[in-house]
């Protein structure tokens, strides 16, 4: 989340809060507001297939561009493998 | 002679082998492999991606015309094995599962009641489910109530290549239970496949000894001849066992009318 705060002295300052979200179980560190779908994009090299699940929620594909992601959201990016 | 497809949950399989993806040296032995068997079916899991790497899609070698069938392995519990069922449905990829719950490290044998459960949910969500089990006729009660789509009964430790360690109790499954019998886990020759078939299962599922043969396409092709093989004998009334011996020639001597006493 970007935010504008004014300083109590008078003087104008921005502040960029960093937001922390975790992602398949580690902490990463965004600069900027971002939705689901430019998260599935810039974390995963292969985006095909993948599938989100957000604070325990399944949120299915065509919703991922108006989901946004809020500070301390946790999310899991799940694909297929090899199994028997 | 003509046999009947087999038909799960409404729908028609020629090929009465299915084979698993897993612990394939790389792509294009699967792809090969999947080819050469001509498997309808076949079985993918669910991970975590790793952030760090590139890995390959692996759907992207499975040709569109094969059923996929996810399976719930790293579920050690009813619940855990539903949330991957409804993770791998919102793919697009189709609702057919394999569930999969095990919570013992040392031996990996299936959690049979956990099963049981977990197939209850996902069958009332309307998944195609299929269970993989230790073979227990109650079990395979509970699951044909439950609204499964087949039984799954392990031939051996999975991964073991033993072979039909449990045959006796699979044979119980196959003559009691209305449901398709697909022997999975443990069988690691194409012998092995013919005799699960030979005793009237009706498919089997192979993964480690495919996968792991130092050709898997030239295995895989091994497998769906044992497996065609395995299901003639069946349908053809293979004669039962005998403990005393019984001449296939004419019993009578070659120039003489009697075999001489001894």
């Amino acid at each position: 989340m970007r935010g504008a705060k004014i300083c109590f002295f008078g003087i104008n300052k921005l502040e960029w809060k960093l937001m922390n979200i975790i992602i398949n179980g580690k902490s990463q560190q965004l600069t900027s507001a971002q939705n689901l779908s430019a998260i599935v994009n810039s974390f995963c090299k292969q985006p095909k297939h993948v599938i989100t699940e957000l604070n325990g929620a399944i949120v299915p594909s065509d919703q991922w561009a108006q989901t946004n992601l809020q500070d301390g959201d946790a999310l899991e990016l799940v694909t297929f493998v090899g199994g028997g | 002679m003509t046999d009947t497809p087999l038909v799960i949950a409404g729908k028609t399989f020629t090929s009465r082998f299915l084979l698993g993806t897993g612990k394939f040296k790389n792509k294009k032995d699967l792809s090969d492999s999947i080819a050469a068997c001509g498997s309808e079916i076949v079985t993918v899991a669910l991970r975590r991606i790793d952030l760090e790497r590139h890995e390959e899609n692996i759907i992207e070698y499975i040709p569109a015309h094969v059923t996929l069938l996810t399976n719930t392995s790293g579920a050690r519990n009813a619940q855990e094995a539903v949330r991957i069922a409804r993770l791998a449905k919102a793919s697009g990829c189709g609702n057919w599962v394999k569930i999969e719950v095990i919570n013992d490290s040392k031996y990996l044998l299936p959690d049979n009641q956990e099963t049981v459960k977990a197939t209850e949910i996902l069958a009332a969500e309307g998944f195609v489910v299929l269970p993989y089990i230790s073979p227990d006729l109650y079990t395979a009660r509970a699951l044909v109530k439950a609204g499964a789509a087949t039984v799954m009964p392990l031939g051996s430790f999975i991964g073991s290549n033993q072979g039909l360690k449990t045959k006796e109790f699979i044979q119980v499954l196959i003559n009691e239970i209305d449901l398709p019998i697909v022997v999975d886990a443990g069988i690691g020759a194409p012998s092995q496949a013919a005799e699960a078939m030979e005793m009237g299962a009706d498919a089997v599922l192979v993964n480690t000894a495919v996968a792991t043969a130092q050709n898997p396409a030239v295995i895989a092709r091994a497998f769906a001849l044992a497996v065609e093989s395995g299901r003639l004998a069946y349908l053809s009334g293979l004669p039962l066992q005998q403990l005393m011996a019984k001449a296939s020639s004419p019993l009578t001597g070659f120039l003489y009318d009697d075999i001489p006493a001894n």
